[in-house]
């Protein structure tokens, strides 16, 4: 069990530091600029990044096990069709939620379609294999994944907050240039923890 | 105000809506798979099918739920982003073998393990869901096009420039031995780029229509009136369909004999009746500049504003249909 738990916290401090699938890895750009701007949108998507990458990696790895796929894009292929089963059948849930919860259905299922389907939680299960992660590593990773959406997401809403009311910035650099130069100084930090060289 | 022709107005979309550099969509692929020209132009051109495909579809699927068609487009987005990376990697052998394709195989490696990933474009949902469900098959055509081009422009101007940056060289042809500035092709690097591209085409635009140095171009990013008038419409119809829907649903609440949730259905209702009230506005302004012909022609506006207002009222559709009760 000590082995479980240390091999998910190690794949999950990988994913959101050494090697942070936004930052570093570039993932999720567009959907973490436009949650970024939604204070109330931060956590929910967050959490629902953590559950469809963490279920999504722990089913694929389980599934290449069972399968003989060997070909690069035809195990995409079959990843990408268990995150839409996966999608389906937790937006089925919802529809099939009992009167009672109608009001909170149109929110959830808007909020399953941004969280589920972007390139962080596909491309976990996709990292999680190139790297060899076992079934613990695969779903730590996943898990991971969504720390680091979150992190990431309010650092860039605690940023626009102040460019927002920075006055001294001049008129074209103001709106998206802002914001993506300043996710960019970001990720150049966070390159940093890698160790990278910048000029050869 | 004459109508803006097809071809004048792609470019206007291309340029005013740029799906990268304006509406900030569809960032991953060009900061990760297009640190290359060649790269940056297979990620254009399976982006552009995507998304034509997908627009199409959408604005035939107008009665088929939201989330049901956010599944369809992964579906096809996966049918064209999976055989393009199983030719991609079967290609690479052929590529690399030879000598004077080596470099293409080198410049198109990174792209075999993102192409997959294609597959959720956020520019091809985005589009879909806030242009082309709201408009005919052909629109949605012309549109798709349009922002396919611009998506293009944007994701090549961004290759070559990392390109040379990161690795002296433009399309394959060594220029410089001494450039290598490995930065320019990591994220960081493509976030840097952009945000100073997004600042430049800001900057452009501002000065082509306030000073109005080119006419031409000034009218061609101008949308005509008739033509706001009609977005503006075909808005406040889905919204008051939404009232009526919701309408509905309340009797059939009543006629359950279950006790509705009164008060977040009356605040969605009120919520959906402003936002009605407030797309009317920018009608009313536009009926009373055509009413007065006398007056001295307005000063050239500036169509960034006009555009933003129009983008708010789809930013307000969005966020109504995350909080309808």
């Amino acid at each position: 069990m000590k082995d479980i738990i240390l091999s998910m916290l190690t794949a999950a401090s990988y994913a959101v530091f050494l090697r942070n699938l936004l930052f570093s890895g570039g993932l999720g750009a567009s959907e973490v600029l436009r949650a970024a701007q939604r204070n109330s949108e931060i956590l929910m998507s967050s959490l629902l990044v953590s559950l469809f990458s963490g279920a999504a990696a722990g089913l694929c790895h389980w599934l290449s096990g069972l399968l003989s796929v060997f070909e690069y894009a035809w195990l995409a292929a079959l990843y990408g069709g268990v995150l839409l089963v996966l999608y389906l059948v937790t937006c089925g849930v919802i529809v099939l939620l009992p009167l009672k919860a109608a009001p909170f259905r149109p929110i959830l299922l808007r909020r399953i379609g941004m969280s589920a389907l972007n390139t962080i939680v596909m491309g976990v299960p996709l990292l999680a294999h190139q790297m060899g992660e076992s079934l613990p590593g695969a779903i730590g990773m996943g898990l991971g994944a969504g720390a680091a959406f979150l992190i990431v997401t309010m650092l860039i809403n605690s940023g626009l907050h102040i460019l927002q009311q920075n006055k001294a910035i001049p008129p074209m650099f103001t709106g998206v240039p802002a914001a993506l130069i300043y996710t960019g100084l970001l990720a150049l930090a966070f390159t940093g923890f890698k160790g990278e060289i910048l000029f050869v | 105000m004459p109508k803006a022709q097809p071809s004048r107005r792609w470019l206007a979309d291309a340029a005013l809506h740029n799906p990268v550099l304006v509406q900030a969509a569809g960032l991953t692929a060009i900061i990760v798979a297009a640190t290359t020209l060649q790269g940056a132009l297979l990620v254009s051109i399976l982006a552009g099918l995507h998304l034509v495909l997908c627009e199409v579809l959408a604005s035939l699927m107008k009665r088929v739920p939201q989330w049901l068609r956010a599944a369809v487009y992964t579906a096809i987005g996966l049918a064209i982003a999976c055989p393009a990376a199983f030719l991609l990697e079967n290609l690479m052998e052929y590529l690399s073998a030879s000598e004077a394709l080596s470099a293409l195989a080198s410049a198109l490696a990174p792209l075999r393990v993102f192409l997959p990933l294609m597959a959720v474009n956020a520019l091809t949902a985005m589009r879909c869901e806030r242009y082309a469900i709201l408009h005919t098959p052909g629109d949605a055509l012309r549109d798709a096009l349009a922002n396919a081009l611009g998506y293009a422009a944007a994701a090549l101007l961004v290759g070559g420039v990392r390109e040379l940056l990161g690795y002296g060289s433009l399309g394959g042809v060594q220029l410089s031995q001494t450039l290598r500035i490995r930065g320019a092709w990591m994220p960081f690097g493509g976030f840097l780029l952009l945000g100073a591209m997004a600042a430049l085409l800001k900057a452009a635009l501002r000065a082509l229509s306030v000073r109005g140095i080119y006419r031409g171009a000034e009218k061609a990013l101008e949308l005509a009136p008739e033509d706001r008038l009609e977005r503006l419409e075909k808005t406040r119809q889905l919204l008051i369909a939404e009232v009526r829907e919701a309408m509905e649903t309340k009797n059939e609440h009543e006629m359950k004999n279950k006790e509705p949730d009164k008060e977040s259905f009356d605040e969605a209702v009120a919520e959906i009746l402003e936002e009605v009230d407030e797309a009317k506005q920018p009608e009313e302004g536009i009926e009373e500049e055509q009413a007065a012909p006398e007056t001295p022609p307005p000063r050239p506006r500036i169509p960034i504003e006009d555009i933003l207002l129009e983008l708010e009222l789809e930013e307000l559709l969005d966020e109504f249909r995350g909080t309808e009760a």
